[in-house]
């Protein structure tokens, strides 16, 4: 590699133009969407679907990664085995995705940067149409929580990869994305069972980066316990390691967004009791007991502090919840229920209801 | 542009000429490709490196079948080189006799030195990734039972010629400058980043290729296992990240900022590993950009943005430091205990 590689400058490298400089200015210049100079939407998602291209071989879009899977799934399929395990479990966790990339990309990048309709709709058709999601707001980030934007830039640009990926996996079988209330109403609401706010105050979540980042932490950990419990539901070899991956990418960004929070804490000490509150409450409606990890740091016997950002348990295994759990978070109750919280009128797919607890 | 097909395999060469904006800079970007004997197995005219060394045919590792706990004994192994490294670094110590005995030829831990922290939000974090690594060393040697593998002999030294100087730079392309002509991870809490997320990734992604092959009794834990490594990975790379955010824009010349040093421990990794740049689409930990802005990579992610597994033969390649199969080397001078012990022919 060429020595401006090594002085890790961008100002270098451009000068020098080694192939990753171009590619480092082309991230660089579509992360920096504040508020005065945000880039065309069109411009962005043409070089996502340029970096997508990049996986389909001379011969077409039919030999790329989602074609593999298609093709190791076509026997299910053409016995109308319409419930495999896989099916179900890859459902959800694109229904979680929606939920994600939806939040994460707006909250960056401003209004239009929600899924498209191409990436929301059932199966790979016109005639199923999913409901764009609309409530949610931009973030302004100023240069002092440039690190925090830059991180949620990138995780918010790797969900909208996952879903890409996880539809072609799913292809006919992709459950249409359903409404999604993103409104501070919706987190207020959970945020007032959880007691981190009192029962007549509000929490917007785009007020600030601080509730930001709150926000996505609630919604973050929930995915990333899913992800982490679904490998002993799977059953093809190519979705096993595929997903495997994606669980260790989800873990990887909800532990950013905990670290995050632990960073801004150093200025907002409340910022660790309302993770805390907020954990403690998924414990209570989900079922799972305990399992949640608070994120204020310990005291060791030797006075030495020690950090939980991580959400691992005694063994230093990740947290885990199964769907039906999961959508007692989401839906806001301990019962079993099949709609509500985020999704008034709940999600498509194979799993939809909430677990008794 | 169109998008011009570029056979062959190489994904970081078609990248760049996909995000070329016109032939111009396609042109200019091929004759500086030409000229630099990248880490590229492409199909374009790429000047082809003198071949080194005296070797004259390639020696293939031998086959085996693995066994699941096979395949935890190879975690083992590689959690007890993090938890050394870690151990030593913050403590001075090493991992408790308690948690290394078993299978195999025992051995201790040499070199490394316990690192002078200042920062004490740092040292609280670094004391989560090590004691995490500790309980999922504990959890696969309570899963193992019986079937548990000794922690074999670890050398964790920095310095010239030391291990961690074999994976920290690249004997291609241009000579590190000389300030930075050893790598010594205790030096300072930046060194000891850059070298924990060495390490870290290489442990987590070969953690990832085999769980997935896991039997079914397996599964349930070792997802989880798989996920809080990453937990772990990401708490050491934020960390490098934020630091690197803090650590001079320009650096001085014949030196480099910490962004660009994390980029040269990747390419370091990568020689190892076989003919795909598997940390080279963005290596690092991310980079200034514009006059205030920065931007980060956490994640070290594949064309799907999930994150890349590396085989146990390449991921031994690099803990071994070498390119060609060898049973030992670098960090485990008498090589690994366990069945998955010689590293793949990554020679290219």
């Amino acid at each position: 590699m060429g020595a401006g590689l090594l002085e890790g400058n961008l100002a270098t490298w451009a000068g020098g133009v080694p192939e990753l400089a171009s590619e480092a200015v082309a991230n660089a210049q579509w992360r920096n969407a504040t508020e005065g100079e945000k880039h065309d939407t069109c411009d962005r998602n043409d070089w996502r679907r340029a970096s997508f291209e990049r996986f389909q071989p001379p011969g077409g879009a039919d030999r790329g990664f989602g074609g593999v899977l298609a093709a190791s799934l076509a026997k299910q399929a053409s016995a109308q085995v319409t419930s495999s395990p896989d099916t179900a479990q890859v459902q959800f966790a694109l229904n979680l995705h929606y939920l994600l990339t939806n939040f994460l990309q707006v909250m960056i990048y401003g209004e239009g940067r929600q899924l498209p309709a191409a990436l929301i709709r059932g199966g790979e058709g016109a005639n199923s149409p999913g409901v764009s999601a609309t409530s949610v707001k931009q973030i302004m980030f100023d240069v002092e929580t440039r690190t925090i934007q830059a991180r949620l830039n990138e995780i918010a640009d790797e969900h909208w990869f996952r879903t890409e990926l996880l539809r072609g996996i799913l292809r006919a079988d992709s459950p249409a994305q359903k409404l999604i209330d993103y409104s501070s109403t919706s987190f207020t609401t959970m945020f007032r069972l959880a007691g981190v706010i009192g029962q007549t105050e509000t929490f917007d979540p785009y007020d600030s980066p601080n509730n930001g980042l709150l926000a996505a932490d609630t919604l973050l950990s929930v995915q990333a316990s899913v992800l982490a419990g679904m490998l002993p539901n799977l059953t093809n070899d190519v979705v096993q390691a595929t997903m495997v991956t994606m669980s260790a990418t989800a873990a990887s960004n909800a532990t950013a967004v905990r670290y995050m929070i632990q960073q801004r804490a150093a200025q907002q000490p409340d910022l660790l009791v309302a993770v805390d509150k907020l954990a403690a409450w998924r414990d209570r409606v989900d079922g799972t007991a305990t399992a949640e990890r608070p994120l204020t740091p310990t005291i060791g016997s030797d006075g030495s502090a020690v950090t939980r950002i991580g959400q691992t348990n005694a063994d230093g295994l990740y947290l885990t919840r199964t769907p039906q759990q999961a959508l007692n978070v989401l839906f806001m109750t301990a019962g079993a229920v099949s709609q509500g919280g985020f999704f008034p009128t709940g999600i498509n797919g194979l799993i939809g209801t909430s677990a008794a607890n | 542009m169109a998008h011009q097909d570029i056979s062959g395999f190489d994904d970081t060469r078609r990248r760049f000429l996909q995000m070329a904006g016109s032939a111009t800079a396609m042109a200019g970007g091929l004759s500086f490709l030409s000229a630099c004997n990248d880490d590229v197995v492409g199909a374009e005219a790429v000047a082809t490196p003198t071949p080194t060394g005296t070797a004259t045919s390639t020696v293939l590792p031998p086959t085996y079948t693995a066994t699941d706990n096979d395949r935890l004994n190879f975690g083992l192994q590689r959690h007890y080189l993090l938890a050394a490294y870690l151990h030593r670094a913050l403590d001075g110590g090493a991992l408790s006799a308690s948690m290394t005995g078993g299978a195999g030829a025992a051995g201790t831990v040499s070199g490394g030195r316990r690192v002078a922290f200042t920062d004490l939000s740092l040292l609280a974090m670094m004391r989560e990734v090590s004691e995490a690594t500790d309980a999922r060393i504990a959890y696969l040697r309570r899963t193992l039972a019986g079937a548990v593998t000794a922690q074999p002999a670890i050398n964790i030294a920095g310095g010239e010629g030391s291990p961690f100087q074999a994976i920290a730079i690249t004997k291609r392309g241009t000579p590190p400058p000389a300030v930075n002509s050893f790598f010594d991870p205790y030096a300072s809490e930046n060194d000891f980043l850059l070298g924990a997320v060495a390490l870290s990734s290489v442990v987590t992604q070969a953690i990832y290729d085999v769980t997935w092959q896991l039997a079914a009794a397996l599964r349930t834990g070792m997802a989880a296992f798989a996920a809080g490594i990453a937990a772990s990975d990401a708490i050491l790379r934020n960390s490098l990240f934020v630091r690197a955010d803090a650590d001079v824009r320009v650096p001085a010349a014949g030196q480099s900022n910490l962004f660009g040093r994390a980029v040269t421990m990747a390419l370091g990794r990568d020689q190892y590993d076989g003919p795909r740049a598997m940390e080279s689409d963005a290596p690092g930990i991310g980079g200034f950009a514009g006059a205030d802005w920065v931007y980060s990579k956490i994640d070290i992610v594949n064309y799907n943005w999930i994150a890349i597994r590396r085989t146990p033969e390449q991921a031994l390649g690099i803990l071994y430091a070498s390119a060609a199969s060898v049973s030992s080397g670098a960090f485990f001078p008498a090589g690994v205990n366990g069945t998955i012990r010689v590293s793949g022919a990554n020679t290219y």
